[in-house]
């Protein structure tokens, strides 16, 4: 059975672009729509759910043999919070402030269907290498959506991006014209949801000209 | 009974290390969170009073009446002795909180020796709307602080000139966070006698000093 499954690098290239958690499994959405007003936000959280997936998929993949069908997702949510918690706490002491703005978003990683999917569909199944490959390339995946997100949102709304990484008092570098005004919106929950919507639509879009391509020819 | 335990024993024997392990993480990370938090309280006191060189951090008892049972309810509170180089009393930094628009506000508001003027405040926490509420922690916002009193009820108005010494401008779009402010500020200080007990340390701390 296990032939029949992708191996290590399927499984991380997989995740990387062609099963994409946001784009194309449409996973993960709470922080995805949370925390990307601003590109460290994003970076922070996409980092702190990489050490979590990373951390619960190993642990899962070694303990696969000795998991009970109808008790897998208990020992699932038991590894994933115990990372997580580790993560917060981590957080507080190393990056204060960005515990604080990250605020509750970080104890919900608990929750966050991307991991236990990828317990659920690789390493509940697999060895451990391939189930460290899938959650690194997964995690690239959540970053690079992240990421890509919180670059319009961030520019959009003030105008700049690395807010509170650089630039004098942490305001970031400045990439549109003063005389931009600053589209609040696109910092607040519709402007998540309108750059979420318009990105997901773009994607779609590319693989379904690929796929036309590849049956023209 | 003993299948059902059989069927269980993993999940049991992973909490149980998981348990240790959080315990373990929380003993070694506990102290650097607790000084995290002292240090950005002690940080804000200092930047709250202009002049400001070294904040020391007194503990006062408040008695405040409570409205429902008529009864005395004491309180501590953890406020900051601002001193500048020479040691000489420049201002109190005390720590107030309220609701906000979103969640609760957390500040620290700077105020004179005597406790009658306001100097400056910081928020330490806040979950207000991005780019309009959090705007009260902009330098803006904050400026209009200094010097206002501390014994009548803050308000957050349109207007640009002519405010009075209990008037500051609200931000644009931010009615509600700026009110929230002043009234946190107010609250704090005004109803729970704070100001006079500040004053009265004030008192007192020259009294010891011989100054």
């Amino acid at each position: 059975m296990a032939s029949e499954l992708p191996g290590g690098l399927q499984r991380f290239i997989n995740g990387i672009l062609p099963e994409n958690p946001v784009y194309r499994q449409v996973l993960a959405m709470c922080p995805t729509l949370a925390v990307t007003n601003t590109i460290a936000g994003a970076v922070t959280m996409a980092g702190a759910t990489a050490f979590v997936l990373i951390c619960a998929n190993v642990v899962t993949a070694a303990l696969r043999r000795l998991l009970q069908p109808h008790l897998r997702i208990l020992v699932f949510t038991v590894t994933i919070s115990a990372f997580v918690t580790i993560a917060d706490r981590m957080l507080a002491a190393f990056m204060p402030a960005m515990s604080q703005k990250l605020g509750p978003y970080v104890p919900l990683i608990i929750v966050n269907c991307m991991i236990i999917c990828r317990c659920e569909v690789c390493a509940s199944k697999q060895g451990v290498a391939v189930a460290a490959a899938d959650a690194l390339g997964q995690s690239l995946g959540f970053l690079a959506a992240l990421l890509s997100i919180s670059i319009v949102r961030e520019i959009l709304a003030f105008g700049s991006i690395f807010q509170g990484w650089a630039g004098a008092n942490g305001e970031g570098l400045r990439v549109l014209p003063k005389s931009f005004p600053n589209w609040n919106l696109m910092a607040l929950p519709p402007g998540a949801f309108f750059t979420l919507g318009i990105l997901l639509g773009l994607a779609n879009w590319c693989v379904a000209a690929r796929e036309k391509r590849k049956t023209a020819s | 009974m003993i299948g059902y335990v059989r069927q269980a024993s993993l999940v049991l024997i992973l909490s149980l290390v998981i348990g240790v392990t959080l315990a373990a993480v929380n003993d070694k990370l506990a102290p650097r969170i607790k000084a995290n938090e002292l240090q950005a309280r002690e940080d804000a006191a200092l930047e709250v009073v202009p002049g400001a060189a070294k904040a020391e951090q007194v503990s006062l008892k408040l008695t405040s009446i409570d409205s429902k049972p008529k009864q005395p309810i004491t309180s501590e509170i953890d406020v900051y002795r601002v001193v500048d180089e020479n040691g000489k009393q420049v201002g109190w930094a005390v720590p107030a909180q309220g609701p906000g628009y979103a969640d609760t506000i957390k500040l620290t508001v700077g105020l004179t020796p005597d406790a009658k003027r306001i100097t400056d405040f910081k928020v330490i926490y806040n979950q207000e709307t991005p780019g309009l509420g959090n705007k009260i922690t902009g330098k803006a916002f904050r400026s209009h602080f200094a010097g206002k009193t501390t014994a009548k009820e803050l308000l957050a108005v349109k207007q640009t000139t002519d405010l009075g010494e209990d008037e500051v401008q609200a931000i644009t779009g931010a009615t509600i966070s700026s009110q929230a402010v002043c009234d946190i500020i107010y609250k704090q200080l005004a109803q729970t006698g704070l100001t006079e007990k500040l004053a009265a340390a004030s008192r007192e701390g020259i009294d010891e000093n011989g100054k």
